[in-house]
């Protein structure tokens, strides 16, 4: 269909992005008009390509830290941890129990200011600019929590190799339950002016529809997913950290439109602030917080598989040593011995919008009638985050 | 002109920064909290507009990617003037934390002449706000009659000599490639549906399978509901002559994983694409292509993507492309602190 002219109507062919308030960040799309409707559309990545598997490589595990999370600037703090559990199993590092709980609530608190974040991207792709604002305030709370936890506001090097950097303030509880009570209410109110607002939910409802059985064919993960109604989350399916200690709901859909997956999100605010209470009781104040990692690695293969704000990260590290491959007992077994070195030998990142931009939105254009005007709502509705894609 | 006009043309160009809203990288993301709730820049007459011709102000935020550069020297030529840039994070002054990065550009003012500064990573929302009341100053100091188009000259002919460069290297590393005497010592056998290695906290597990069978193996775990197509993760090992490749799928229902391990020869990276199978492979199987150099007979569209307009050179994840020493060679003259 691309570039080729259908016999009644003429097809224009148009540049959108990334230098219009329409996109999700520095990315670019092509899409193909026949009137008013999108008929195809093709991604143009690369803007914020910087090369992330290769300067890795040139980098010690401990550096590695301030690179690993700036594949995607909204939610750093799960890819923080993903790294920091990949590094753990090379190491075979016993992680103290405070400083799972302490990364977990970390996570939620990226997954909510991320979600927040979108909030802010949606209103203001519908034309309801106020409740950007209170997105932006709300989020802005979180900020300065971070601020006051790690030293930063957006990028935190908190969740290393071996346990958290350094010890939580000693009031870290009530700042941390007072802050999730903040978020609560203002979240509260924004889902009250947001999500019953009757010119949202015209933009939303039955737009972009993506059913379970289709995600999952191309590849989707996360909250889109979910909203399609297959309540597929790694943190239930596959824990990590304490997520298996802690109650909490996965929400589902069922519909799989615009509009669900803008619910979903909210839900996840919720669960999420449950999390974070649940876990901020375990954190036991003297206890150890890090166990100190040698600077070399023994040779090995580290995967660790996390629920990011936008769907499944997946980091797989190596640590080379000596290659071998041998038969035992009438079994093929590959695996590495000697020491590994200072430096990963590979790294590898799943990015998680690659299938929302790419096929998900080709599904979309070609199975309902999607205006020009819709295609920058359906694009925010999936919550893309641009640099993952690239790296 | 008299000296109250002056003044007052001064006072309304100062008073009134209309930015392009182009979030070029990590940076923008302090920028809804500078515009928005906590410190309204609005007050101090800056304002995002969508279109470069209403716009007379842009600001670096951060890292410059090669593509990124190229189309902000086009927008640049389509604002009017006077116009003024400002540079926002460590990344746009000297290269900052990605320093040894093949695709960036690690310094603003070789493109347009800089009328701030904004140190840190992430500089916090404060510095930036002292970058607006100085450039209040610095653009009240300049003559009214400036037209104030910065752009430096050269800046298209050194894209283009270092593009050049690059593409030098791309035709040596296939030259150097096809000469070489590179031999395969690389022990594989094919068991594939028996789990060589099960990780059971993560659910994973690696099986073996030949590159000829490997669509016969991927259909068959499809039928069995591995539906999610997760990555293709490779592997060069120039010591062994291969690149390794591992097809990850998934189970939604469990969370299971199966990795399917197979290998190309690095002389001769050729293997069948899936894109039929599974369709996020096409857009997989294209960023490997260009990464690794790895070649999927059967896709219809191998063209460059990430790397269209960033990079020209060999394939960049190769284990002997050594890019750091390329760009310090390159970009900083050859000393690394050079930058």
């Amino acid at each position: 269909m691309a570039g080729e002219q259908s016999k009644t109507t003429k097809q224009v062919e148009l540049f959108f992005g990334p230098q219009h308030p329409g996109v999700p960040g520095n990315v670019g799309f092509k899409i193909w008009l026949e009137g008013e409707r999108v008929v195809d559309v093709e991604l143009i990545p690369g803007f914020l390509f910087r090369g992330f598997e290769k300067m890795m490589e040139n980098r010690t595990w401990e550096m590695n830290i301030v690179m690993c999370y700036r594949f995607c600037v909204e939610d750093p703090d799960n890819l923080e941890i993903a790294y920091a559990e990949a590094v753990d199993k090379i190491f075979k590092a016993e992680v103290p129990e405070k400083a799972k709980y302490v990364r977990m609530i970390m996570a939620e608190f990226s997954r909510v200011a991320s979600h927040l974040f979108w909030v802010n991207f949606m209103s203001g792709g519908v034309g309801l600019r106020t409740i950007g604002y209170w997105a932006i305030a709300a989020r802005e709370e979180i900020l300065k929590w971070f601020a006051r936890v790690t030293g930063h506001r957006i990028y935190h090097s908190f969740s290393v190799p071996g346990g958290i950097r350094w010890d939580v303030p000693q009031d870290f509880r009530d700042t941390t339950l007072n802050l999730a009570n903040k978020v609560e209410d203002i979240v509260e109110d924004i889902e009250e002016a947001l999500l019953r607002n009757p010119v949202f939910k015209a933009r939303t409802k039955n737009i972009g529809i993506l059913k379970a059985e289709d995600a999952i064919r191309l590849g989707v993960t996360g909250p889109s997913l979910r909203a399609g109604g297959m309540p597929y989350d790694i943190r239930k399916a596959v824990p990590y950290e304490n997520y298996d200690k802690v109650k909490f709901n996965v929400p589902v859909g069922e519909n799989g439109d615009s509009y669900e997956r803008s619910v979903i999100r909210f839900k996840e605010i919720h669960e999420s602030l449950n999390i974070i209470r649940q876990s901020v009781e375990e954190v036991k104040p003297g206890a150890p917080y890090r166990v100190k990692l040698p600077l070399t690695a023994p040779a090995g293969v580290g995967v660790s598989r996390v629920e990011s704000a936008r769907g499944e990260y997946m980091i797989h590290v190596i640590s080379m040593g000596v290659m071998k491959a041998e038969r035992v007992d009438d079994k093929y077994v590959v695996h590495f011995t000697g020491q590994g070195g200072r430096k990963p030998y590979r790294v590898r990142l799943r990015s998680v919008s690659l299938p929302l931009l790419t096929t998900v939105l080709k599904h979309i254009v070609k199975n309902e009638e999607v205006t020009i005007a819709d295609f920058p709502v359906i694009v925010k509705s999936l919550d893309p985050c641009p640099p993952d894609i690239d790296r | 002109m008299s000296a109250l006009i002056e003044k007052i043309i001064k006072w309304s160009r100062s008073k009134s920064l209309w930015m392009i809203h182009y979030c070029s990288a990590c940076g923008a993301v302090e920028f809804p909290p500078l515009v928005m709730s906590p410190l309204d820049w609005e007050r101090y007459g800056y304002m995002p507009v969508p279109s470069p011709r209403q716009a007379d102000f842009y600001a670096a935020m951060g890292y410059l990617t090669k593509k990124s550069v190229k189309l902000f020297l086009n927008m640049y030529r389509q604002m009017s003037n006077p116009k003024y840039s400002v540079a926002g994070c460590n990344c746009a002054a000297t290269g900052g934390l990605y320093w040894d990065s093949f695709s960036t550009y690690k310094r603003f003012d070789e493109f347009v002449k800089v009328e701030g500064w904004v140190p840190g990573c992430m500089p916090s929302p404060d510095d930036w706000t002292r970058l607006i009341t100085d450039i209040y100053e610095r653009i009240s100091e300049r003559s009214v009659n400036d037209k104030g188009d910065d752009l430096v000259k050269e800046a298209f002919e050194k894209i283009k000599n270092w593009e050049e460069e690059e593409r030098r290297w791309a035709r040596e590393y296939e030259e150097k490639l096809r000469s070489s005497s590179e031999l395969v010592d690389y022990y594989f056998e094919d068991r594939f549906d028996e789990c060589i290695e099960y990780l059971s906290d993560l659910k994973i597990c690696v099986t073996t399978v030949d590159k000829e069978r490997l669509r016969e193996a991927l259909t068959r775990l499809m039928k069995d509901g591995f539906k999610l197509f997760i990555n293709i993760n490779t592997v060069d090992l120039p010591m062994h002559g291969v690149i390794e490749l591992y097809y990850i799928v998934e189970k939604p229902e469990s969370g299971e994983q199966k990795w399917v391990k197979t290998y190309v020869k690095r002389k001769d990276p050729i293997i069948r694409s899936v894109h039929d199978i599974y369709p996020l492979a096409f857009y997989v199987e294209k960023e490997v292509h260009e990464m690794m150099g790895v070649v999927f007979e059967g896709h219809p569209d191998l063209s460059k993507w990430i790397l269209e307009g960033n990079w020209e050179g060999p394939p960049p994840l190769r284990k002997d492309v050594d890019t750091a020493e390329w760009v310090v060679k390159t970009h900083y003259g050859g000393y690394r602190y050079g930058r």
